[in-house]
């Protein structure tokens, strides 16, 4: 499929913040991305609003992160902004998952509702570990020279800014926390598994007992042997999770809780992607350094 | 700006159709007697791209009785306008438009009684029968409707529907707007102003107005909905309507309160709190003032995720 658009401006619609953020730095000055989610929103939860439906109508473009994620509200809105550009299976219907190289978890077996929330596809967080978002920031470059051929150099050389400045932050990142490497965490949900598998530490348990399910206090007894057991250093909790169960974990074993941001946005500092890995990994490294 | 699209690209249609289902029970009872009206059924929802122009939606409610057909309709995919023809719930108003296990009450507002075309069947049901029936829900009838997202910044949808009448005449119309505007990050205004007509007379009108606040961030935890309709009646005079107040206070659990309101009659009452462990089951109890009646409900679902619709 070779199709040519001549664009004045490319409209792009984003589900997610971080996927606005990197669309914004390929595209540069060519696009215009509308996010439809809020940064500090459940990305699990996300509820529908009508202007969201205008948002996808008006789109070139839409990006999302897939691996059923946005499951509760994008076959809908697609469907009824009745914008063929975007109907999936369409070249401008852009699912990011695809150019990921790593998805972790991939479930093996048969996946039911008994164990909660899962995602059959695997974990689909993977936006927190940075040579994913090269190869993603790759991917959008060859998108939009492709769709946008005359800008071709205009993507590669934001490309190549971009890659050059993930990687030596990767790399000051990797030196500046060391001390992370094989800690041993808890966390309220699977969301930072990406993290931990670049930056070389471990989560060992989780707040929620299945995906999605909130834990009983029988759990959370579990969970404290288990915290005291493997001397885990810190819980990380994120900013749409109650603080109720971190608080008595916290009260039940003295081990410190800390909120971490998970998407752009969505604490002060995190204004794009890069801020945003870095925030995360200086909260986690600030949480166990208190104690 | 000039746009070049193969039509190949579009035939793409989603592979076989979704399949899943809702068992829903409710049971109604006067205080101090026993169960007085029950209903059971499992809800068979069919949902499937027919090719790259149209989606098909179905719902099927098996009872012990049999199958009905509650919904079945077509839906345009690609045309520049939204297209639907087959038998469907109208969407005159939201509550309207949802299935019973989707309300956030028992029963529809006292009101539903008058906002209709027709007097259906008079079938006197026995209270033991209901078990067998599936009652009928708001205006649900063969016919086609269109309607069309204006390209503003407020979410504007206006439409229209012909729906077939009682003598198998397509003479019955509804006229309705969707208005929406996000007031805030977290407050999400809804009105649905509409008006009904038969054979050039108008039958009712009158508007819904939907406010939904939900905090970023809060999704989980806390969430208030208020809904409130008021319409009036030209053919058969009335004038009245609803107010709900719905208040999720903490994970999975809600309370409700519901007004009706009908001109000459006093206001009822309906309370209501309702448990969910996830988003794919439900556990409510309900009492009716007035009537004195409690409603137990429970809700489980299967299949693909649901929408979360507005």
């Amino acid at each position: 499929m070779n199709t040519i658009i001549l664009f004045s401006v490319i409209k792009c619609v984003a589900t997610l913040p971080w996927i606005g953020d990197i669309v914004k730095t390929i595209g540069g000055k060519n696009v215009k991305v509308d996010v439809i989610v809020h940064p500090q929103s459940d990305p699990h939860k996300v509820y529908l609003k009508p202007s969201m439906i205008i948002k996808f109508k008006k789109a070139d473009v839409l990006f999302y992160n897939g691996l059923d994620l946005e499951i509760g509200y994008l076959p809908y809105l697609i469907e009824k902004s009745g914008n063929p550009r975007i109907m999936p299976g369409a070249e401008y219907n852009v699912d990011l998952s695809k150019f990921v190289p790593l998805i972790l978890e991939k479930p093996k077996g048969k996946v039911t509702r008994e164990m909660g929330d899962v995602h059959p596809y695997g974990n689909p967080h993977y936006h927190l570990d940075p040579l994913n978002i090269i190869a993603i920031s790759d991917s959008l470059k060859n998108f939009f020279s492709r769709i946008d051929p005359s800008s071709a150099e205009y993507y590669q050389k934001n490309f190549n800014n971009f890659k050059k400045e993930l990687k030596d932050s990767l790399k000051s990142w990797r030196e500046k926390y060391r001390i992370l490497k094989n800690k041993k965490f808890v966390s309220y949900h699977k969301l930072y598994e990406y993290l931990a598998y670049r930056f070389g530490f471990k989560i060992i348990g989780y707040i929620e007992p299945k995906p999605g399910i909130p834990p009983s206090p029988g759990y959370i007894k579990k969970l404290v042997e288990k915290i005291k057991k493997e001397k885990v250093s810190l819980i990380l909790s994120s900013v749409y999770y109650d603080k109720k169960a971190p608080k008595k974990l916290r009260r039940l074993t003295g081990i410190n809780y800390v909120i971490l941001p998970h998407d752009v946005g969505s604490i002060e500092g995190t204004e794009n992607y890069i801020s945003l890995i870095s925030k995360i990994l200086k909260v986690i490294k600030g949480g166990f350094e208190l104690d | 700006m000039i746009k070049l699209i193969l039509l190949s690209q579009l035939v793409n249609p989603y592979f076989n159709p979704e399949f899943g289902g809702i068992l829903y029970f409710k049971g109604e009872k006067i205080t101090d007697s026993t169960f007085k009206k029950q209903e059971l059924y499992f809800e068979m929802v069919i949902k499937g791209a027919v090719d790259p122009y149209f989606i098909f939606y179905g719902t099927f409610p098996i009872m012990l009785a049999g199958v009905e057909l509650e919904e079945a309709y077509v839906n345009s995919l690609s045309l520049p306008f939204n297209l639907y023809i087959g038998k469907f719930k109208s969407k005159f108003t939201r509550l309207n438009s949802l299935h019973p296990h989707s309300w956030d009450f028992p029963e529809l507002p006292k009101l539903y009684n008058f906002l209709k075309f027709y007097e259906e069947n008079e079938h006197e049901e026995s209270e033991e029968e209901h078990i067998h029936h599936h009652p009928h829900h708001g205006i649900n009838d063969i016919g086609l409707g269109i309607s069309w997202i204006a390209p503003f910044d407020i979410f504007w949808e206006p439409g229209f529907e012909v729906l077939k009448g009682h003598e198998d005449n397509y003479d019955n119309f509804i006229f309705y707007h969707h208005l929406s505007v996000d007031l805030a990050s977290s407050f999400t205004l809804w009105l649905s102003p509409s008006i009904a007509v038969n054979k050039r007379e108008i039958v009712f009108y009158g508007s819904e107005f939907v406010l939904k606040m939900i905090e970023p961030g809060k999704e989980r935890l806390k969430g208030v909905l208020f809904t409130a309709g008021f319409f009036k009646g030209e053919k058969e005079k009335f004038q009245g309507g609803w107010i709900d107040l719905v208040y999720k206070f903490t994970y999975g659990w809600r309370i409700g309160i519901r007004t009706d309101l009908i001109k000459n009659n006093n206001p009822s009452y309906l309370f209501m709190l309702d448990y969910s462990p996830t988003e794919y089951s439900r556990f409510r109890i309900s009492y009716n003032l007035k009537e004195e009646k409690i409603f137990f409900e429970f809700n489980f679902s299967v299949g693909p995720h649901g929408i979360h619709p507005f």
